[in-house]
């Protein structure tokens, strides 16, 4: 099976042209094209480590990021996305490129893959054991993920948790993992010598950039794992460092309310989502210092395998 | 693309979904795309499941096929939900509530509304009675949605329908109607003969169409009051409801064609019933279809036209890869639809006010 840097750039800038790059993202398939000759560099050291899927009749979604109508290819160019061929959201500075591609994806990944209950949730795990760390955008999950990911955790998503119903697997769609504003200086400092693709400033989230994803975690993109925390990040200017039990139930409506598709799928929601907090210790972790912020996940116990103190009463039926 | 492969195909399963047996792997990776573009993947998913598809289905497409499922029985249970909020923010006004579209298929249990997408709640209400019924649905938290000032007026003055009210804490979307066409269209249905024809559904306090008005609105929303874009769920809707009425009541297609007189519908029944014969196979005895051709047959050269025409926009293509032709078979029905829905004074007036806007957009607009 061929990777993404297994091909020259010019291999890949004509797959992106024309028919598309056909990827393996953990389950998925993803089909991702363009036009634009400033997104072939940034793609193939994003997705290096990435599986081409060539030999796949069906891909789940297809992402073309292209160029604007003709009147806009000379003043303010634009990007448009187009998603499995059609037009969608609101056309973007082309310098904005980048974020676009990968916001689309994004969005695909958040929209498409109803066979599973979809978690607004970043992903780790070490030692086979799940961590989730769900929470709004803003709340310090894709940095913390980052974080404890740089320490030697295993990257399983920065965006969503992927559970097939009626199972209590986290399954696995590592991607990129998209850094704002000061987050980006903070994973600097944390770990100097951490590989990032571009910057691009000026965005309606602030400047973006994104960390590529480890090989290993890439490579495990099928491999799932099983849930032992439930950690909220908040990330707050200037607060001590804090980690702080949370009960089961109180996770449990957070989760859910977080999620993608939790009223979707009706009682087998409930239910599955149900089960994946009955397995964990739930925490809340206000931080402004990710080295402290990482410790203090790391000195926490797995979670016991029976809720031993803490939750007063069960979500579980 | 070449010879839209992937139309005939979605077609062909539409027309016998016993095709879903012997798709090859490779005609999956069109079907799947294809029928999501169309809107009607997780229609195809429900028929699937309940033909029991064997064969070598590809893992990934089964799973698409799964996944397509829960939306749509989220839309259904949402719309059911929706429809009981709404009968109850205006139980005691004593209007008859006629649900139109998607919730009338949803609600009334219709094969049409099978695995079908829809959010929205389209209602029919007497004229009269129109203002009491936005000012109950506003004390029940449904308001206006951001409108541009000249689309408000537009609905006011012209449309058949209130402009769009949306609930303040849902989000839920309800169109209410005291009409099927636009009183400036040039067919003029009568709201009462519509009215008075409903029937009731399980739910009580709650009406739909009558089996033969289901059809001529389908018919007419398609054929008479819009461009045809994306127009093939909306075919599929059409020739569910034939299906099933064909089938289930005695006497509907010997009524079909009088009613569509009666109501003035005869020519988007003339379309309707064609283009669900070629394109779906829809099973028309011929005595419905001779008489449906001799009152609504439109003069040459238009059928023709409207075949290579319609064709074009009913299966929506790729907006990367949309070829000339359908560009201007787009605009052609674009200028049709605005032809019959508004005579040619106002229209030129109307285009001009949306012309406009596009070459200078309002901040608003781009939201």
């Amino acid at each position: 099976m061929s990777r993404v840097r297994d091909l020259t750039a010019r291999a890949i800038g004509e797959l992106l042209r024309g028919p598309g790059l056909l990827l393996h993202i953990g389950p998925l398939v993803a089909r991702i094209g363009t036009s634009l000759i400033e997104l072939v560099e940034p793609t193939r050291s994003l997705y290096a480590g990435f599986a081409i899927a060539d030999a796949e009749p069906l891909e789940d979604f297809e992402v073309r990021i292209e160029r604007g109508t003709l009147l806009r290819r000379w003043f303010a160019p634009q990007a448009v996305a187009f998603v499995d061929g059609q037009r969608a959201f609101a056309p973007f500075p082309r310098s904005h490129c980048l974020p676009m591609l990968e916001w689309a994806i994004n969005w695909c990944v958040f929209t498409r893959p109803n066979q599973y209950l979809l978690l607004h949730s970043a992903v780790v795990e070490r030692g086979g054991r799940g961590l989730l760390l769900p929470g709004r955008p803003g709340a310090g999950k894709s940095t913390l993920a980052a974080g404890l990911v740089l320490r030697g955790w295993r990257l399983l998503s920065d965006e969503v948790a992927m559970v097939p119903p009626g199972t209590t697997q986290l399954v696995p769609v590592p991607r990129p993992v998209g850094l704002k504003n000061g987050s980006i200086d903070a994973i600097r400092r944390f770990a100097p010598d951490v590989v990032l693709g571009p910057s691009t400033a000026g965005t309606r989230k602030g400047t973006v950039a994104h960390m590529v994803p480890p090989d290993d975690s890439v490579a495990r993109g099928t491999e799932p794992a099983r849930p032992a925390w439930i950690v909220f990040p908040r990330f707050e200017s200037g607060v001590a460092t804090e980690l702080r039990p949370v009960s089961r139930p109180e996770a449990f409506l957070r989760v859910a309310y977080q999620s993608f598709n939790y009223s979707m799928l009706g009682s087998v929601g409930f239910e599955t989502l149900a089960a994946i907090v009955a397995r964990c210790a739930c925490y809340e972790l206000r931080y402004h210092d990710l080295d402290e912020a990482v410790r203090a996940i790391e000195e926490t116990d797995p979670a016991p395998s029976r809720p031993s103190s803490g939750a007063r009463s069960e979500v579980v039926p | 693309m070449k010879g839209r492969a992937d139309r005939d195909l979605l077609l062909a399963v539409l027309r016998d979904p016993r095709r879903f047996r012997t798709l090859e792997t490779d005609e999956w990776g069109q079907f799947v795309p294809a029928a999501r573009r169309a809107g009607i993947l997780s229609r195809l998913a429900c028929l699937a499941g309940d033909i029991d598809v064997e064969g070598p289905v590809p893992a990934r497409a089964r799973a698409q096929l799964g996944a397509s499922r829960p939306l749509a029985e989220h839309h259904a249970r949402t719309l059911r939900w929706e429809v009981a909020r709404i009968r109850d923010a205006l139980s005691g006004l004593g209007v008859k509530i006629v649900l139109l579209k998607g919730a009338a298929y949803v609600v009334g249990g219709l094969p049409a509304g099978v695995g079908r997408l829809a959010t929205d709640v389209d209602l029919l209400v007497a004229r009269d009675r129109i203002e009491d019924v936005e000012r109950a649905l506003v004390a029940a938290g449904f308001g206006a949605m951001k409108l541009h000032p000249y689309d408000q007026r537009y609905y006011r003055r012209w449309a058949h329908e209130l402009p769009p009210l949306r609930h303040a804490r849902r989000r839920s979307v309800v169109d209410v109607h005291h009409g099927i066409l636009p009183r400036t269209a040039r067919l003029h249905p009568d709201p009462a003969k519509l009215l008075a024809a409903a029937e009731p559904v399980e739910a009580p306090d709650l009406w739909i169409l009558c089996a033969e008005d289901l059809v001529l609105h389908s018919a007419t929303h398609l054929f008479q009051d819009g461009d045809l874009v994306g127009g093939l769920r909306d075919l599929v809707d059409l020739d569910a409801l034939l299906r099933d009425f064909g089938e289930r009541r005695a006497g509907f297609w010997d009524g079909l064609a009088p009613r569509a007189l009666e109501l003035g519908l005869t020519r988007p029944l003339w379309y309707g019933l064609r283009f669900c014969r070629r394109l779906l196979d829809t099973p028309i005895p011929d005595s419905t279809w001779r008489e449906v051709e001799r009152t609504g047959r439109p003069a040459w050269p238009l059928p023709a036209l409207m075949d290579a025409l319609a064709l074009r926009a009913l299966c929506p293509e790729r907006d990367d890869r949309r070829t000339v032709g359908t560009q201007i078979a787009r605009l052609a029905l674009y200028t049709r639809s605005h032809w019959l829905r508004m005579p040619p004074a106002l229209l030129a007036y109307h285009l001009a006010r949306k012309a406009l806007r596009a070459w200078i957009p309002r901040r608003d607009d781009e939201l």
